[in-house]
């Protein structure tokens, strides 16, 4: 990969992974350390790199180090653990796509990613397997699962009647 | 349970037992639980099922209309990115070798130039230059000559015998010989710096007769060095006339201010954090000078004999 388009993977893709960290820790401020983290180890290893696999190893690198974060701050909540009580709270917005992603929020960070990934970006099972490490088979299950506590919380909360 | 024939290799053989009530776990695709429906739902509205798992979700929404508004909702389910952009991409940016190495070079050279320009025009020494050649016409291979003090710093002595019909040749002997030879009278005059004392052969166009004191000198009469100090005493009273030219005071440029300027000029530039201080007595005399910086820091006391 070239200067120039390393310069074009950081004004194309840099706002998406930007988003994708954004919503799926909700800190700016961690979410911008982690997306200039990787495209410091993208510049380091730029030459290694082909242009068109570099936005799926961009979400990759920056998956596992939103990860990594996570794991350090210890606020991973696994599936299992999952406290249903904190899901249904009070919920006054109206707009579906804000309900949504305040829904989004109290998902396990799993299936938080894997549904940013499958929402925002368009990616298939595979690539998101590809991406946060699970097989095709994992990702399916997150995702429909996630789909589910996301309507079960539009439904609890009367968004939908 | 039947025993083959073969003793050799004996083998167990499943009996022909049959569930006698299997058909009570049989089930069909509308016994689907809520929650087994949703997962359900929820693949079909990512349009992951095909063939007969289509087939039977199918069958339970044409069965049951309920059922098919909640399979249907899954499909409003989508999340649309908002206008989020990322704040630090502009720091993310590369720029080519090429580019990064004319950001370093080149544009520091031309603000410094710009910055020359800007101060010999709107400077004093700007000032000072457009007041000598006020309402004076000036030739297209003149030359720009700044106004010489009328004390300029080396002195010479003419020496003017008294006899009042011949003069005599006249010579020129540093300011010792001419304390030593005090019984003769003498006449002082300010010798004027070297480039200026060129002014007859030159720029004699520009100023020609501008001022009484800028009497020419010729080039003849210029005697060379005798040793290096003196040189020097000469290389520092000409930067002292340069400055005064450019700052438009008439200040003494010493080894210090030259060495100050120096150190400032290389902090500017190259963001380093060196220091020169001079020391001075009560009596306000330079003494020592201190230098620091992160790496090297000594004082050295001041030579008197240095100009």
């Amino acid at each position: 990969m070239t200067v120039k388009e390393y310069n074009n993977a950081v004004r194309e893709f840099g706002d998406h992974i930007y988003r994708f960290i954004l919503r799926s820790i909700k800190d700016s401020h961690r979410a911008d350390d982690i997306v200039q983290d990787t495209y410091e180890k993208l510049w380091r290893c730029v030459t290694e790199i082909k242009y068109g696999a570099v936005k799926a190893w961009l979400f990759s690198t920056a998956y596992n180090r939103m990860i990594d974060v996570i794991r350090k701050d210890s606020r991973l909540v696994g599936i299992e653990y999952y406290d249903d009580s904190t899901l249904y709270a009070e919920e006054n917005g109206s707009d579906l796509n804000e309900v949504l992603h305040r829904a989004l929020e109290r998902l396990p960070a799993v299936q938080r990613s894997v549904i940013l990934l499958r929402d925002y970006e368009g990616y298939n099972y595979r690539e998101i397997g590809e991406i946060t490490g699970l097989s095709e088979a994992q990702v399916k299950t997150y995702i429909f699962r996630g789909r589910v506590a996301l309507r079960n919380y539009l439904v609890k909360t009367s968004v939908w009647q | 349970m039947a025993i083959t024939e073969d003793m050799d290799f004996p083998r167990l053989t499943p009996p022909d037992d049959r569930m006698p009530s299997d058909r009570r776990l049989y089930r069909r695709p509308e016994e689907l639980t809520d929650d087994q429906f949703d997962m359900l739902a929820a693949a079909w509205a990512e349009g992951a099922l095909t063939g007969e798992a289509l087939a039977e979700l199918e069958s339970v929404m044409t069965a049951s209309p309920g059922r098919r508004d909640r399979a249907g909702s899954f499909r409003n389910i989508r999340l649309v990115p908002d206008n989020e952009s990322w704040p630090g991409m502009r720091s993310a940016f590369r720029l080519s070798p090429a580019l990064t190495a004319f950001r370093r070079s080149a544009i520091p050279a031309l603000l410094a130039v710009a910055a020359m320009v800007v101060i010999i025009i709107y400077g004093p020494a700007g000032a000072k230059l457009k007041t000598i050649n006020a309402g004076r016409t000036v030739t297209g291979n003149a030359m720009t000559v700044a106004e010489i003090p009328a004390s300029a710093p080396i002195i010479a002595v003419k020496r003017i015998t008294v006899t009042p019909v011949q003069p005599v040749p006249v010579e020129q002997t540093p300011v010792a010989e001419a304390r030593e030879e005090a019984a003769e009278a003498s006449e002082v005059i300010r010798v004027k710096p070297l480039a200026l004392t060129y002014s007859h052969v030159s720029a004699s166009s520009v100023a020609p007769a501008v001022n009484p004191v800028m009497t020419p000198i010729s080039i003849r009469d210029i005697q060379p060095a005798r040793t290096l100090q003196e040189e020097k005493n000469w290389m520092f009273r000409s930067m002292s006339f340069l400055a005064g030219a450019v700052t438009g005071k008439e200040k003494e440029v010493n080894g210090y201010m030259i060495a100050n300027g120096c150190i400032t000029g290389i902090n500017n530039i190259l963001g380093w954090n060196m220091e020169l201080e001079q020391v001075s007595n009560k009596s306000g005399e330079p003494v020592a000078v201190t230098f620091s910086s992160s790496l090297l820091s000594f004082t050295k006391p001041l030579n008197k004999n240095t100009p």
